[in-house]
C-alpha cells in the first residue's frame, strides 16, 4: 500500500518535470541554437558562433554567405524603436485610464457602474482579431493615416481593460476604513487619494502597467492590421520575416526578446514578493 | 456618505474628472470602431474594395446558407471552415486541460516557496513573446526541425515526418501558447481545494476514483471552465498560429477574415465572419453565466434532495 | 457649562437593496459633558456604531444636529472636525512607519517639523513605545497596534475621542490590562471619550455613563450602577448583567407602596410609588441578590427549588435551578466566612430568599414617577 502511494506520488512528480520540459525545451532550443554556426540548417549543430549576435547589430560576420533576411538592420531598430515608444505611450494612458476607471468604480457610487464594468470586460471576451479588424475599419473611415499613433491609440482600447482589472483587483483588497481613517485625522479627499489610497494600490498599478507594456511590446494581431508600411513593431516585423523564410538571426533577435521579457517578469515578481 | 452639499459637489467633480476622458477616449476608439463594424456586415461590398451604402444581408448569406442567386451558388466551404475552427479550438481546450491538470495538483501541494519558485516559472512564457514561442516551434516541427533530426539522428524514421502545416502542428502551437491561461484559473481552483475533504472521502469509503469523480472534479469545475473559456475564445479567432504552423493547408476563420482585408479586400464579408465569430462566443458565455447563477442558487438552496 | 456633545433628534435609515429600508437612528437625543466617559452599548445592528460614524462625520443624517463644543458640525465632513477615532481594525497605515503614523494628522495640517516629531515623541512616550517609531505596522502585536491607533487619534487634541469597539481583538488579559490604560489615558487628557462595545461586562468597568442602545433608539442611560440597580426597560436588565425576571401584576397600590403578585401566587410589597393596580409588571433580582435559607424577620420571596447546574467559580459559587412551579433562577452565592461547606449539589434541593429590599420594579408601560 505504502509503495503505490509513493509510486503514484512519484508518478505526478514525473510528469511535474515533463511539463516543465515540454514548457521550457522550445525556449531554451532558440538560445542554444542561436549560437550554432551552421547557416544551412540551424538544427544541425555546427560550431559556437556569436555571427548572428554580429550581424543583428550591424557588425561584419566571418560567414559572408548569411545573406541577411533583413533589408537592413535599420529596419529592425526602427521596429524596435517604434515598439518601445508605442509600449512607453500605451502604457503610460492606459495605465492612468485603467485606474481612473477602477478608482471610480471603487469609489463612487454612480447610476452607470454596471456599464462600466462590461466595457472593461468586453476586450476580455473578443477575439483580437475582431478588435484589429474594427479599428482598421474605423481608421481608414475616417480617413486617418496609419502611423504608430494608430497602434498606440489601438492599444490603449484593450489595455486599458487589463489595467482596470489589475487594480480593481488591488482596490478590492485595500481596508476602506484607511482612508476613513485619514479623513478622521483631518485629511481632505485629495490629501487621502496623495497620501492613502495611491500608496495603497501602487502595487497594483504598477502591476498594471507592467503588464500593460509587456503585452504592448508582445502585441501581434491588433497591431498587424493597424500598423502602416513604415510603422512596423517589433512582433510585426518578425512575424513578416517568418512567413518569407527562416534565417538563423532570427533565433539570435528572439534569445534577446526572451532576455527583455524575463528581465521584466523578473522585476515584477520581485517587486510582489517584497510588498508581501 | 457624506451629507454635506459641497462635499457632495466636490466629490461629483471628482468622479467626473475620473471618468471623463477615458470614457470619451472609448467612446470614440472602442465603441464607435465595433458600431461601424456591424453596420459594415449590412453593408454591400463595392467592385474594388470600399462599400456600397446599401442595405445587404448576403454577407451572412454567404456563410450560413443563402447565397446571391445572380453570380453564385450557396458553398458551405465558410461553414466548414467555421467548425474546423471550432473543432480546433476544442481540442486545443481539451488537450490544455489534460496537460495542465496534474500538473497544477502536482504544484499546489508543494511547499510555499517552492510554490511559488513554479508557479514563476509556469506564468514566465507569458511575458516571453508569442511570435518567439511560435517560432520555436516552426524550427521543431519542420521538416528539416529539430523533431525530425533527432528522430531520425536515433533511426526511428527513415524519411522526415510532415508534421508542421497540418491540424496536428496548429493544436500544438495553440496548446503551447495557451497553457499559461488554462494553468491559472485551474491552479487557483486545485489550490483552494481543502485536502481534508479528500481525506473524508476515503474515510467514508469511496474509492480514489469516486473521490476524484464526486468530490475533486465538482469542486474544481469552476477553475474548469473558467480556463476552457480563457483558452477556446484567443483559439477560435486564432490566425496568427494556423498562418505560422498551419500554413496554406489548414484555414482557420482567423485567416479567413485576414484574407478579406489585407488581400480580397472585401470588408464587410470580412466583418460579418468577424460577427460569426463574436457571436459564437456570446452564445458560449451566455450559457456560461446561466449555468454559473444556476449553480449559485443550488448552493445557496439548502440541499434539495432533503426535501425530496 | 455647555455639553462637548450634543446630539439632538438624529435619524438616520438604511435602503436596503431589496427596497426596504431600515432605521438605524431613531430620534437619538444625548449630551457628553466635558471630559466624559460614556458607552454606546448594545448588541449588533442596534446603531452604536452608525450613532459614532455620524458623531465623526462618515454617515450623514436624515434629521437632526450635532454640536461639537457648543459649534454646529452637522454639515461638516469628516476632515473638518475636531473629533478623532480609534476604528476597530485600527486602520493603521501599513506603508507609513509608527512615528509617521501617529504624526498623521499634524502632518496633513502642515504642522511645523520639528514640533511634529517633538510631539510624536511624547507621544510615544505616553503609550509606552518610546524607540519603536521607525518600526512598520506589521511588525507589531495587537495591544501595540491598540497603543499606535491611540496615540494617532490623541495627538492632534481632539475634543471627543470615538472608539469603536477597539478592545474586541484583543485577549482577555490584554483586554483588561487596554481598559485600565484607556481609563489613565482619559485622565491625563482630560477630554471625552466616546466608546462603543457590544460588552456590557467592558462597559460596566469603564464608563462614567452608559447609553443602552436597541433597534436605532436609547433604552436608558445612566451611570453603571443606574442601569444595573434600576433599569427601566426589560431589555435593559436582561442585556446588562445576569437576572431573575419574575412576571407579576398589582394587585393593591397606595401612594408609596404597591403589593404585587408573581406568577405562583406569592405577594411581596414593594416600596415603589405610581403603580395602578392591575398594571403588569416585572421583578428584577440579580443573581447575587439570592440568599440561601429563609429569613423570618424580613419580607420578601421564597422559593423552594432543586439545583440543576452548580459552578464553583473561586469566590463564589453559581447556581441554575428550577422551582417547584418551574421557573429558572440564577443565583451567586457566597459561602460565609465561618461555614465553607459546599452549598449543596445538583439534584439537591435548596430554598432561596429574596429580600423585597433588593427586588426592582420594571413596569410594563412607563411608570410616572
Amino acid at each position: 500500500m505504502k509503495i503505490l502511494k509513493v509510486l503514484r506520488s512519484s508518478a505526478l512528480s514525473i510528469y511535474g518535470y515533463f511539463f516543465f520540459a515540454f514548457v521550457y525545451a522550445p525556449i531554451l532550443l532558440i538560445v542554444v541554437f542561436s549560437f550554432n554556426s551552421n547557416p544551412v540548417n540551424m538544427m544541425i549543430w555546427e560550431s559556437f558562433t556569436l555571427d548572428w549576435y554580429k550581424t543583428i547589430f550591424g557588425m561584419t560576420n566571418a560567414s559572408s554567405e548569411s545573406a541577411l533576411y533583413l533589408d537592413s538592420t535599420d529596419q529592425l531598430y526602427a521596429a524596435v524603436q517604434n515598439s518601445l515608444v508605442i509600449a512607453l505611450t500605451t502604457t503610460l494612458i492606459a495605465t492612468v485610464f485603467g485606474t481612473s476607471i477602477a478608482l471610480a468604480v471603487a469609489r463612487f457610487k454612480f447610476k452607470l457602474k454596471g456599464f462600466y464594468r462590461a466595457l472593461m470586460f468586453m476586450p476580455m471576451i473578443m477575439p483580437d482579431i475582431v478588435l484589429g479588424i474594427a479599428l482598421l475599419i474605423f481608421f481608414v473611415s475616417i480617413g486617418a493615416q496609419l502611423s504608430i499613433y494608430t497602434i498606440i491609440i489601438g492599444h490603449c482600447t484593450f489595455l486599458t481593460s487589463y489595467v482596470f482589472i489589475v487594480v480593481s483587483a488591488r482596490i478590492a483588497d485595500m481596508d476602506e476604513t484607511l482612508e476613513e481613517a485619514s479623513a478622521d485625522l483631518g485629511a481632505n479627499g485629495w490629501t487621502t487619494f496623495r497620501r492613502v489610497t495611491l500608496p495603497m494600490i501602487m502595487p497594483g498599478v504598477i502591476g498594471g502597467a507592467l503588464l500593460s507594456f509587456i503585452i504592448s511590446m508582445d502585441d501581434l494581431v491588433i497591431t498587424y492590421f493597424i500598423a502602416g508600411v513604415d510603422s512596423q513593431t517589433l512582433p510585426v516585423f518578425i512575424y513578416g520575416m517568418l512567413r518569407r523564410g527562416i534565417k538563423p538571426e532570427i533565433n539570435a533577435i528572439a534569445t534577446i526578446m526572451l532576455l527583455f521579457s524575463i528581465i521584466i517578469a523578473s522585476i515584477g515578481l520581485y517587486m510582489r514578493s517584497r510588498r508581501n | 456618505m457624506i451629507s454635506s452639499k459641497t462635499n457632495v459637489d466636490r466629490r461629483r467633480i471628482m468622479l467626473l474628472g475620473l471618468l471623463v476622458p477615458p470614457t470619451l477616449f472609448l467612446l470614440v476608439f472602442f465603441i464607435v470602431p465595433l458600431t461601424i463594424m456591424v453596420i459594415y456586415s449590412w453593408l454591400e461590398p463595392g467592385l474594388y474594395g470600399g462599400v456600397v451604402w446599401n442595405f445587404y444581408d448576403l454577407n451572412y448569406g454567404r456563410i450560413l446558407g443563402w447565397a446571391d442567386s445572380r453570380y453564385e451558388k450557396f458553398d458551405p466551404v465558410y461553414l466548414a471552415i467555421f467548425f474546423k475552427s471550432v473543432r480546433l479550438a476544442l481540442t486545443t481546450v481539451l488537450i490544455c486541460l489534460f496537460v495542465c491538470y496534474p500538473a497544477a495538483f502536482w504544484i499546489s501541494k508543494m511547499s510555499d516557496t517552492k510554490k511559488n519558485l513554479f508557479l514563476f516559472l509556469v506564468t514566465l512564457p507569458f511575458f516571453v513573446s508569442l511570435i518567439v514561442r511560435l517560432f520555436a516551434w516552426v524550427l521543431i516541427l519542420r521538416p528539416t526541425g529539430f523533431l525530425n533530426q533527432a528522430l531520425m539522428g536515433t533511426g526511428l524514421i527513415s524519411e522526415p515526418l510532415q508534421i508542421i502545416f497540418t491540424d496536428t502542428a496548429v493544436i500544438i502551437g495553440m496548446t503551447y501558447v495557451f497553457i499559461p491561461f488554462m494553468f491559472l484559473p485551474l491552479y487557483a481552483s486545485i489550490e483552494k481545494l481543502d485536502m481534508s475533504l479528500l481525506e473524508s472521502s476515503s474515510d467514508l469509503g469511496a474509492t480514489r476514483l469516486q473521490t476524484f469523480r464526486r468530490v475533486i472534479l465538482p469542486l474544481t469545475l469552476p477553475g474548469i471552465i473558467g480556463g476552457s473559456i480563457i483558452v477556446f475564445i484567443p483559439a477560435l479567432g486564432n490566425f496568427i498560429v494556423p498562418s505560422l504552423l498551419g500554413g496554406a493547408k489548414v484555414l482557420m476563420i482567423g485567416n479567413l477574415i485576414e484574407q478579406q482585408f489585407l488581400s480580397a479586400r472585401n470588408w464587410p464579408f470580412g466583418s460579418a465572419l468577424g460577427m460569426i465569430v463574436m457571436a459564437a462566443i456570446l452564445v458560449l458565455l451566455v450559457y456560461y453565466v446561466k449555468m454559473m447563477t444556476r449553480e449559485d442558487r443550488l448552493a445557496r438552496t439548502p440541499s434539495i434532495k432533503e426535501v425530496q | 457649562m455647555s455639553p462637548i456633545l450634543n446630539i439632538t433628534g438624529a435619524t438616520k435609515r438604511f435602503h436596503t437593496p431589496d427596497g426596504k429600508s431600515v432605521t438605524a437612528l431613531d430620534d437619538v437625543s444625548l449630551r457628553v459633558e466635558q471630559n466624559e466617559f460614556v458607552t454606546l452599548l448594545g448588541p449588533s445592528g442596534c446603531g452604536k456604531t452608525t450613532l459614532l460614524r455620524a458623531i465623526s462625520g462618515f454617515e450623514g443624517l436624515e434629521s437632526g444636529a450635532i454640536e461639537i463644543a457648543g459649534s454646529p458640525v452637522t454639515h461638516l465632513p469628516a476632515h473638518k472636525r475636531p473629533v478623532n477615532t480609534v476604528f476597530q481594525n485600527y486602520a493603521l497605515f501599513p506603508h507609513m512607519t509608527i512615528a509617521k503614523n501617529i504624526a498623521y494628522s499634524l502632518d496633513v495640517a502642515d504642522t511645523p517639523k520639528k514640533e511634529i516629531s517633538e510631539r510624536v515623541g511624547k507621544m510615544l512616550d505616553i503609550v509606552g513605545l518610546a524607540g519603536f517609531g521607525d518600526r512598520k505596522i506589521n511588525q507589531l502585536s495587537g495591544g501595540q497596534r491598540q497603543r499606535v491607533a491611540l496615540a494617532r487619534s490623541l495627538i492632534a487634541q481632539p475634543k471627543i475621542l470615538l472608539l469603536d469597539e477597539p478592545l474586541s481583538a484583543l485577549d482577555k488579559n490584554l483586554r483588561h490590562k487596554m481598559q485600565q490604560e484607556l481609563k489613565s489615558l482619559q485622565a491625563e487628557f482630560g477630554i471625552a471619550f466616546v466608546f462603543v462595545t457590544h460588552d456590557q461586562e467592558e462597559a460596566l468597568t469603564m464608563s462614567d455613563r452608559i447609553v443602552v442602545l436597541s433597534d436605532g433608539k436609547i433604552q436608558q442611560h445612566g451611570t453603571p450602577e443606574d442601569l444595573y440597580r434600576r433599569p427601566k426597560t426589560e431589555f435593559v436588565a436582561r442585556f446588562v448583567g445576569e437576572s431573575n425576571l419574575f412576571e407579576g401584576h398589582v394587585v393593591e397600590a397606595s401612594s408609596q407602596n404597591a403589593l404585587v403578585q408573581i406568577g405562583n401566587g406569592q405577594k411581596v410589597s414593594i416600596n415603589k410609588s405610581g403603580l395602578r393596580e392591575g398594571v403588569k409588571v416585572k421583578l428584577l433580582a440579580r443573581p447575587e441578590d439570592l440568599s440561601v435559607g429563609h429569613n423570618a424577620d424580613r419580607e420578601g420571596l421564597k422559593f423552594k427549588a432543586k439545583i440543576d447546574q452548580l459552578f464553583f467559580v473561586g469566590a463564589d459559587y453559581q447556581i441554575l435551578a428550577t422551582t417547584h412551579d418551574g421557573l429558572a433562577i440564577k443565583a451567586t452565592l457566597r459561602p460565609s466566612a465561618q461555614s465553607r461547606d459546599p452549598i449543596g449539589s445538583p439534584r439537591s434541593e435548596i430554598e432561596f430568599f429574596i429580600d423585597k429590599e433588593a427586588l426592582h420594579v420594571i413596569a410594563a408601560e412607563a411608570v410616572h414617577e
